[in-house]
């Protein structure tokens, strides 16, 4: 493989990365506050049929964005939110009707915007000075700005979650919901908030799948980037700056299925299909038992709904 | 006690609300289905069976396409006709098309080539018609099946690529790894080869029908790796969304669409499109017309090629008259019946497979072609 070659799959590398990091991190905020969104696939096809319906619609893709990003949110809130915290109900189970509800729905209100062109794409942003660095300006600081905004989201994660009094209680929310309850911090509407801004950021991902990386919508548009997003969480051992690198460094094992394929490697696609996935198994393996050290000690669990 | 009550009560809680939130999402889903469904006493049950979500891709398009025209073409007053999508390969798909057979359909199509899993339910059911894309291996009385002579569309396309390309390095994005796609490949190599010997196709495979986001990282992929025109048989837009994307003055780049026009989504980068619903639409036609008269349609396999409802659509607005009168000139050839395939073809390490004065036939082309000719490369 030529450097060419490789310094442009690494371009395209960091694109194919940006809906996973927007979903992770939406996944991320969810579990920081205790409660696992599983739904992460339908969330992001609601996303992704909105966004691109408005984008359509306005000729922007902006706009799109923001729909898509609102659409997710407000999806989220209603069928998952809603019914987890205030309903009670099982939040795995709930996950799962959210993922088929999700494609169910993107499809049936995708489907007449199949054969709809966008008149208009969000344009490459090449950050003056960065982006003229040899061999990773181009790859790093000349991007679209969705891209920027992902980097500048997990940052920003980062910095709530680790050095504010209010990412603190959060934290504290998905350790100890019962102690954070006593020491008066509204748990219950927090985690509605959270789960929802959660469900928003997996939208916006759908959405730039449709209106960035696309420019198409078709229903199964997501195809399995939801999933991934779920590992990717406990991948990087619920650390929003860890996102950072493992996002792209998904992005470029699956760019390497193509290159290498593109580039006639005696390697069969389907094993140049697997390092994703191996990657993911062989991490987790090797995290162990400090994996599960580091998740929100209240994940999953309950307390709300009997003790409120 | 109070606390086997109040779990009783949050489980009957979790359950109402699962079934409600599943309810919707069926529904939702099977809103997709579409259809007319004003049943008359002696109308014939048409039945098509769609792959996936079977609204928004470039294949169920067309069958939705071709499946109404054929309604039309024998008197819509006498086809009651109903689309059946989110089908996949499983078990369900029988039990799908029985339940069809139960409601008293007397034609069904299947546009995924179940294969096995639909001839199981046509054989219990030897009075009806069972029409599949792409038949393989020994089927029941009552079903006959068809397909289109893609390789005839992929030389001719190979022909434009060849005049249109500048790197002589053509991009192909394969679904899955099948011989009918060592087929496609091997007709677009040696129709560009016809024009510019030292052509060449990258292929990528896909190992998905639907995954744009995928499709597009790949035919960026091949760009990037040389390719300057990008051909496909994935059922979305990307060759042509990609093509427009990374074209540039200096280097342009073309892209071909698939089933229907993708004219709008590749702008001056699109060249055309190969187009199925007419072959489509003439297959359906032949069952609606059996079942109305109480008899079987001929049997199959019919492979529809050039001439015969399968086409190149229209041109791109940019490309050249030379290559559109080139192109226009081999397809008149095709139609009125010229294999293109003929010797001396080689193998991609060099062996000669077809010698001269013999020539490939359209059966070993539909299933057996199991080797890639000289020039391509690639998953």
């Amino acid at each position: 493989m030529s450097w060419d070659l490789a310094h442009v799959s690494l371009i395209g590398a960091v694109l194919v990365a940006v809906p996973l990091l927007y979903a992770a991190l939406g996944e991320l905020i969810t579990e920081r506050v205790g409660v696992m969104n599983i739904g992460i696939e339908g969330v992001m096809s609601v996303g992704a049929a909105a966004g691109f319906i408005a984008a359509v619609k306005s000729h922007d893709p902006a706009v799109g964005l923001l729909v898509g990003t609102a659409v997710g949110g407000l999806f989220t809130l209603v069928f998952f939110a809603l019914p987890v915290l205030v309903f009670r109900t099982s939040e795995i189970l709930v996950g799962f009707a959210v993922w088929f509800i999700g494609l169910g729905a993107s499809a049936q209100f995708g489907q007449s915007y199949a054969q709809e062109p966008l008149k208009a794409e969000i344009p490459t942003l090449k950050i003056p000075l960065l982006g003229a660095i040899p061999g990773i300006g181009d790859i790093l600081f000349a991007q679209p700005w969705p891209y920027y905004a992902a980097v500048l989201m997990a940052v920003a994660v980062w910095f709530l979650l680790t050095h504010t009094a209010h990412g603190l209680n959060l934290r504290g929310v998905g350790d100890d919901p019962a102690a954070s309850y006593g020491s008066g911090v509204p748990v219950l509407r927090w985690q509605l908030v959270y789960v929802s801004l959660g469900g928003a950021l997996m939208g916006l991902g759908g959405a730039v799948v449709s209106v960035v990386l696309t420019q198409h919508w078709q229903s199964g548009l997501i195809a399995g980037r939801g999933w991934i997003a779920l590992a990717l969480v406990i991948f990087v051992g619920w650390r929003p700056l860890g996102l950072l690198w493992a996002t792209y460094l998904f992005g470029i094992l699956l760019t390497l299925e193509h290159v290498g394929q593109a580039e006639d490697w005696a390697i069969p696609a389907p094993i140049l299909a697997m390092p994703p996935y191996l990657a993911t198994v062989a991490i987790l393996i090797v995290r162990g038992r400090r994996g599960h050290r580091l998740a929100p000690a209240a994940l999953g669990t309950s307390f709300l709904r009997g003790g409120r | 006690m109070r606390k086997g009550n109040k779990m009783t009560r949050t489980a009957r809680s979790s359950l109402w609300l699962l079934a409600l939130l599943v309810g919707t999402a069926m529904t939702l889903s099977a809103c997709g289905g579409g259809g007319s469904a004003d049943g008359g006493a002696k109308k014939v049950k048409l039945g098509v069976l769609l792959l996936g979500n079977g609204a928004d891709d470039y294949l169920n398009l067309g069958f939705r396409v071709a499946a109404n025209k054929a309604a039309d073409e024998v008197g819509r007053d006498k086809v009651d006709l109903k689309f059946v999508s989110g089908v996949g390969y499983n078990p369900q798909a029988t039990a799908l098309t029985e339940q069809l057979f139960r409601q008293g359909t007397q034609v069904v199509v299947d546009n995924l080539s179940l294969q096995q899993l639909f001839y199981d339910a046509c054989a219990k059911y030897p009075d009806r018609i069972c029409q599949e894309e792409y038949t393989l291996g020994k089927v029941p009385e009552n079903t006959s099946g068809f397909w289109w002579k893609f390789w005839q569309g992929y030389y001719l396309e190979g022909v434009a690529a060849g005049m249109l390309s500048k790197t002589g390095v053509i991009g192909y994005l394969a679904s899955f790894k099948q011989n009918y796609e060592n087929a496609h490949m091997n007709a677009l190599a040696l129709g560009c080869q016809s024009v510019n010997p030292d052509c060449k196709v990258k292929s990528v495979i896909i190992n998905n029908w639907y995954d744009a986001a995928k499709s597009t990282s790949a035919a960026e992929t091949l760009v990037n790796s040389g390719a300057d025109v990008l051909a496909q048989f994935v059922d979305d837009t990307s060759s042509v969304v990609v093509a427009r994307k990374m074209s540039t003055p200096s280097r342009p780049v073309w892209g071909f669409g698939l089933h229907l026009t993708q004219a709008k989504f590749g702008g001056d980068s699109y060249v055309t499109s190969m187009l199925t619903a007419a072959a489509t639409q003439k297959e359906i036609t032949l069952g609606l017309r059996a079942a109305l008269k109480g008899e079987k349609p001929p049997k199959g396999p019919r492979v529809y090629g050039i001439g015969q409802g399968m086409s190149l659509g229209e041109w791109g607005p940019k490309v050249p008259k030379e290559v559109q009168d080139r192109v226009a000139g081999i397809e008149q050839e095709i139609a009125d019946g010229k294999n293109v395939f003929v010797g001396p073809i080689y193998d991609s390490k060099g062996k000669l497979r077809v010698p001269e004065g013999e020539s490939l036939t359209d059966k070993y082309m539909y299933a057996s072609w199991d080797w890639r000719v000289r020039g391509v490369t690639g998953g």
